[in-house]
């Protein structure tokens, strides 16, 4: 039986009380930490199939130079942001498209770009760009995001960079997003589960998430070698080119993939967690296999 | 025409021009919105074609005064729209859940007044007295306390820790029969006393402080001098003229916990219209909002209506005037 609690917390008061067995949702960050030391509550962890990030408006200047854009990821204090505001659940993307959650497409040559406000500096110096000052998007739904964005801000500052933030409701944010009106948009992705569609959706030009509003010649070519691929190896190979590319050129900054946490009661177990909130611990498998102890 | 009917003819009418109002605000509101709803309501993924037929489907691409016309015609067929997100028609998805609502604020409504007047008396014939001060202090917590801060501490507390009730929910689904009700009822305690303790305060330092005034008036005194019996003084007397600002208030505290259930109802997952106004938030279902705005405004405004009218009727000043 389903039952649907509109609000996080009472669904946890319900599980502790025994009202339900399982929260179908994946948990915030704030609430593992308690129930993962709950008698008679389990906890489940498993890294997600999605990721948090930050998009550059490539149509805009200076976020159409590459420098600029690198000078930007090399500002940001990602160990800080998944300890404090992901409260450690969360591991590193090495700022790649393709996380190690899709182990077989990974490129495990990529790695994530250090906090470094000092070459950030150096960055905008070759770039010939002062007193940078840009505004960043994002919804005042998602708690996390929120949470970090003045992380973002303030490691920035460190760089001379200015960020201001705008957090907005969840409808003007799609507008925005829709509209391509920002110089940096933060959110996140649930499901990337299929390394070629996501890739086109988010780096061709004419792709539907394509938050970086990036048009990339050799990026395309890529993308579109890998749609046309049969050969499995060939379509990993130009998946992991096309994700270094990205990288290289810091076109999408990836910074985190977050753990998703779901919990069940510990008087059944069997579960099979999938790293999708679409499915997470309720998927007909997961519950097929749950037994009552 | 006698004064009364044309007392209520005039509210009546006042209450219609209200109610058009809102309508028009809510109507407005919406629309004025960042982005169209068809970003809402469909994938991002879908092309300009799909997204010209679903705004075409839910009249979005006319102009602004060609849709209000539109809606105030629906509105007076009692057709509220379609759901984006449900596919029902609006009428059908708000009625389901209005009873759960008029539930909870009229338990919650009734159980202010059977707390407060009570309250309300024993504070104000005690004047500066420990009990006094004690009704005070309640009231002012009262009104400071946030409704989602007090239901969680009841869950918490009454229904975790103590084991008293239910965690959220209106009913349980293994209940069938007479003992349905009784689990209905048990289920309605905690978001009722969340609604009671946030509401009752304005209501009892109102009514004490309306009835010391009425106590000190000359009739009242008048009253005592004739020997009647302070019972009485109080409570045919100077209740009778102390209720009149608070029946007023009363109108006020109804669109108050109205609008108070959309969060109590989200705390304790009650399936009432203020839960599907969050939920509707969510899924960007503006018809439903929409909707539902309407039906609270029409709420209050009816509500409002009649409070002005049992004023008429307890103050004869009021409806000769």
């Amino acid at each position: 039986m389903f039952k649907v609690y509109p609000d996080v917390n009472t669904e946890i008061l319900a599980l502790k009380k025994g009202d339900v067995d399982v929260i179908a949702n994946a948990l915030p960050p704030a609430q593992v930490k308690d129930l993962k030391g709950t008698k008679g509550i389990s906890v489940a962890e498993v890294p997600g199939l999605g990721f948090t990030h930050m998009t550059y408006n490539m149509k805009r200047k200076p976020m159409d130079n590459v420098l600029v854009r690198q000078a930007l990821a090399h500002a940001v204090d990602y160990e800080a942001i998944r300890a404090v505001a992901v409260q450690g659940q969360a591991v590193t993307a090495n700022s790649s498209a393709i996380t190690d959650t899709l182990k077989e497409f990974a490129n495990p040559s990529l790695k994530e770009y250090s906090f470094d406000p000092q070459k950030s500096k150096a960055l905008l110096a070759q770039a010939g760009v002062k007193d940078l000052k840009l505004t960043m998007i994002y919804s005042l739904q998602d708690p996390v995001i929120s949470a970090w964005s003045s992380m973002v801000k303030d490691s920035a500052a460190k760089a001379g960079i200015t960020i201001d933030l705008k957090g907005m409701d969840r409808n003007t944010y799609l507008a925005k997003t829709v509209e391509g009106d920002y110089d940096i948009y933060a959110g996140s992705f649930a499901i990337m589960d299929e390394p070629v569609s996501n890739m086109s959706l988010q780096y061709l030009p004419d792709g539907a998430i394509n938050y970086s509003q990036v048009n990339d010649p050799k990026l395309t070519k890529l993308i579109q070698q890998a749609q046309a691929a049969v050969d499995p190896e060939q379509q990993k190979t130009l998946v992991q080119q096309a994700a270094a590319h990205v990288h290289d050129n810091m076109i999408d900054n990836i910074m985190y993939v977050q753990n998703l946490n779901v919990a069940h009661s510990s008087d059944w177990d069997g579960f099979v967690v999938k790293p999708s909130e679409l499915l997470s611990i309720v998927d007909p498998a997961s519950l097929a296999n749950a037994r009552h102890k | 025409m006698p004064p009364i009917a044309w007392f209520a003819l005039r509210r009546v009418g006042h209450g219609v021009v209200t109610l058009w109002f809102a309508i028009t605000i809510t109507f407005l509101l919406l629309r004025l919105l960042p982005g169209d709803p068809a970003t809402a309501i469909a994938s991002t993924n879908m092309d300009a074609t799909m997204r010209q037929e679903l705004l075409t489907k839910y009249g979005l691409t006319e102009s602004l005064p060609v849709q209000y016309v539109k809606y105030l015609g629906q509105l007076v067929q009692g057709d509220l729209g379609m759901s984006f997100s449900q596919s029902e028609p609006v009428s059908t998805v708000l009625m389901s859940r209005l009873p759960w609502t008029m539930l909870l604020t009229g338990s919650a409504l009734v159980m202010t007044v059977v707390i407060g007047i009570p309250l309300g008396v024993a504070a104000a014939t005690h004047a500066q007295g420990a009990l006094d001060r004690a009704v005070q202090v309640i009231g002012v917590v009262g009104q400071s306390l946030f409704v989602p801060s007090v239901g969680i501490f009841f869950l918490y507390v009454l229904g975790l820790k103590l084991q008293w009730f239910p965690i959220g929910g209106a009913y349980d689904e293994n209940v069938f029969g007479a003992a349905w009700y009784l689990d209905v009822a048990r289920h309605l305690v905690l978001p009722c006393l969340s609604l009671v303790l946030v509401s009752l305060g304005s209501y009892v330092l109102t009514l004490r402080s309306t009835l010391i005034d009425s106590l000190g008036e000359d009739f009242c005194v008048l009253a005592h001098a004739k020997g009647t019996p302070e019972r009485v003084v109080v409570w045919k007397h100077g209740l009778r003229n102390a209720l009149l600002p608070t029946t007023t208030l009363l109108g006020l505290q109804l669109g108050f916990m109205v609008g108070g259930a959309v969060l109590t109802e989200t705390i304790f997952a009650y399936p009432g219209v203020g839960r599907e106004i969050y939920e509707s938030v969510i899924r960007l279902d503006f018809p439903v909002l929409q909707g539902a705005f309407v039906l609270l405004a029409l709420t209050v405004v009816v509500a409002n209506m009649l409070t002005d009218l049992a004023y008429g009727l307890l103050d004869p000043r009021v409806r000769n005037a």
